[in-house]
């Protein structure tokens, strides 16, 4: 570890010990971390994305990496546990720094202030072990004022079985700056028996606007905990979309948001495909900690074959004049699919306004009736209501990427039913 | 009877246990407009979607035949391949599915370019702009009047040889009223098809001219004629004072 600052050790000798203690997640599955060899940085490098071996390339097409870069203002590839990509288009805006962040941790002191902040190390044993085994991360830097007109793309590739991916990744957002961040999460069909264990920090400044889109498609036995936290000052807006396309053996996470300054939002979207006997248990909070915060958590879930679904959110008031909404919605496919909904609303102020709705269903037999009156099949009503029910309106994208991300929606669904 | 593009032939029907249709006998050829008229839970929908094919409507006797084709095990799918378009009187709201995709859907049976433009054409005609209406989540806030409307678009967009509207005039005023009836009427001459109109009122009767009007009562025909010799008698003497005067003397067209 050359080159590394005292803090930076510091804090890696801390997350060691805290790992010891093995804290369990608060939901979830737990999961035996030292089944997995930590997948290392090996020191290849691509100069086009179209070295990728061609396994790769249509998989990572597939989760919304553009591999020609066209309409993307910095390209983030990491392959295993290291970054062999990293470019900035030419028509970037001059304020946006993408780096791998064990590279930015060596040259820029400052980083200390955000590190494991919005998200804390001490929340499990999976944050312990980003922090103690981190080997690469996308850092995403937007100085003050920088509106970013293309998203940047960043995707992380598992190729390496029985190995643990390690990302930890930090996006700053300085103050009247904005963003869109699409990550692609993909993994090679040889890579069997692994696991991705990520931690992501978000910090997005006063006045200004992120979006972080996510599409993940992972493999039927590999096991999944991102962990992310965020940060979000006065008037600040931040959208988070969540998508997952493929079966997965467990996948758990809880991404918790503070809305710290007044008026600052936070929109989640999380489209989820329950497929085969995947355990998937997704939760979305937002502390509503200013006055005017204002939150949004909206889940859908298709849930088909054995698949068990818990749908989780959270909104907590603690200041006046805050406003939030949550929905969690599934529908179920198959008769041995499961699905679970936990909203939970709390409020410490009495000026606040807390709402929820869930709801799972099955579809309506008066309704496929309905659709096969129209001159379309069991199997093509099925279709089109499922998608239906995914395609919900994401938010603050550019035209093209919702066009692209409903595409992508719309081809799995398609192609899972 | 030859000609006749539907057959019914002493149609008895169960829902849910309980036997709604007991004997319907009916001939439609092809370019007529029949109405059938009847009180509430008289069977007017049970017929319609026995003539659908919907699986909670068992035919329990009788049989149904399209074209001289016995269709009455038909699934649904099939029978709309055939040719039979249903404009329901209760259509289900479906969030996330578009009145653009169910137009498409209806337009594919005919055109496999599935060009919505003569489908615009259609929602245009019964009073919906499509720049409003196509990417709207399928009867989710619409009124009764628009349900209505979109319904018949849909079914005029299939271009169908049996055309059953159930009910397409309740709940619209007036101008809606004029408006349907007149593209119903269009269509039927257009598409040559044959159209089976069921409603509870006479209001629609004019703006359709129907060739003959039936009344449902109790699951069964009990008069059939045409709307002069009927309608009057009808409004005179209510459904079931009418119906025990039909059933006594006969009044069989």
């Amino acid at each position: 570890m050359k080159g590394f600052p005292k803090w930076y050790m510091r804090r890696r000798s801390v997350a060691l010990r805290l790992l010891k203690r093995n804290k369990p997640p608060r939901h979830g599955p737990d999961l035996d971390l030292s089944a997995y060899e930590v997948a290392l940085p090996e020191g290849a490098r691509l100069t086009d994305l179209s070295e990728l071996p061609g396994e790769a390339l249509s998989t990572v097409q597939n989760v919304g990496v553009r591999p020609d870069e066209r309409y993307r203002s910095g390209t983030y590839l990491q392959y295993d546990g290291d970054v062999v990509y990293l470019a900035l288009s030419s028509r970037a805006e001059p304020g946006l720094v993408v780096e791998n962040l064990l590279e930015a941790v060596r040259k820029r002191e400052w980083l200390r202030r955000f590190w494991f902040r919005a998200c804390p190390i001490t929340l499990d044993k999976f944050t312990a072990f980003v922090g103690a085994y981190e080997t690469a991360g996308a850092f995403i830097w937007c100085r003050a004022g920088t509106r970013v007109e293309e998203p940047v793309q960043a995707c992380l590739y598992m190729g390496k079985k029985g190995t643990v991916q390690v990302p930890h990744n930090i996006i700053i957002l300085e103050p009247g700056s904005s963003l869109h961040v699409i990550t692609g999460c993909a993994i090679a069909p040889s890579c069997v028996r692994s696991a991705h264990v990520a931690c992501t920090e978000i910090y997005v400044g006063r006045g200004a606007e992120l979006t972080w889109t996510m599409i993940h498609a992972w493999r039927p036995d590999t096991h999944v905990r991102p962990r992310t936290g965020a940060i979000v000052e006065e008037g600040g807006r931040l959208m988070l979309n969540y998508v997952l396309l493929s079966p997965v053996a467990s996948i758990q996470f809880y991404p918790t948001v503070i809305l710290l300054g007044r008026g600052a939002s936070v929109g989640f979207r999380n489209l989820i495909l329950g497929l085969g006997r995947s355990i998937i248990d997704a939760g979305s909070a937002a502390i509503l900690n200013a006055e005017g915060a204002r939150s949004e958590i909206m889940s859908r879930a298709l849930v088909k074959d054995e698949a068990d679904v818990r749908l989780r959110g959270r909104l907590w008031a603690r200041k006046p004049s805050v406003r939030g909404h949550l929905e969690c919605r599934a529908l179920l496919l198959g008769e041995q699919a499961k699905a679970y909904a936990y909203p939970s609303l709390q409020a410490d102020t009495r000026e606040a306004e807390l709402t929820h709705e869930a709801a799972i269903g099955r579809i309506a037999e008066e309704e496929l009736f309905y659709l096969m009156s129209r001159g379309l099949t069991q199997d093509e009503a099925v279709a089109l209501m499922s998608k239906g029910f995914l395609d919900t309106d994401i938010p603050g994208l550019p035209p093209s990427l919702r066009a692209e991300i409903k595409e992508i929606v719309s081809a799995t669904v398609e192609h899972a039913l | 009877m030859r000609g006749a593009l539907l057959r019914i032939e002493d149609l008895h029907v169960e829902v849910f246990g309980h036997q709604v249709l007991n004997g319907i006998w009916l001939n439609l050829g092809p370019g007529e407009t029949h109405i059938i008229m009847g009180p509430n839970a008289s069977g007017k929908t049970t017929l319609a979607m026995a003539i659908l094919g919907h699986p909670a409507y068992k035919v329990v006797k009788g049989r149904l035949l399209f074209n001289g084709m016995d269709i009455t095990h038909l699934s649904t799918t099939e029978r709309v391949k055939l040719g039979i378009g249903v404009a329901f009187q209760n259509p289900p709201a479906i969030r996330g599915v578009k009145l653009g995709d169910l137009l498409a859907a209806c337009v594919r049976l005919r055109r496999s370019d599935g060009d919505l433009g003569p489908a615009c054409d259609l929602l245009r005609e019964v009073g919906l702009d499509p720049r409003r209406f196509l990417n709207r989540d399928i009867n989710v806030g619409f009124s009764g009047g628009e349900k209505r409307r979109a319904e018949i678009a849909q079914v005029l967009a299939m271009r169908p040889k049996l055309m059953i509207l159930d009910e397409p005039d309740s709940g619209v005023d007036i101008d809606s009223l004029k408006l349907i009836g007149s593209a119903i009427r269009k269509a039927t001459r257009e598409l040559g098809c044959a159209t089976l109109v069921i409603t509870h009122y006479r209001h629609i009767v004019p703006y359709i001219r129907p060739t003959l009007v039936h009344v449902l009562y109790g699951g069964r025909i009990v008069a059939s004629g045409r709307p002069s010799e009927l309608l009057d008698k009808l409004e005179e003497l209510g459904y079931s004072r009418f119906a025990e005067l039909a059933m006594k003397e006969g009044w069989q067209a």
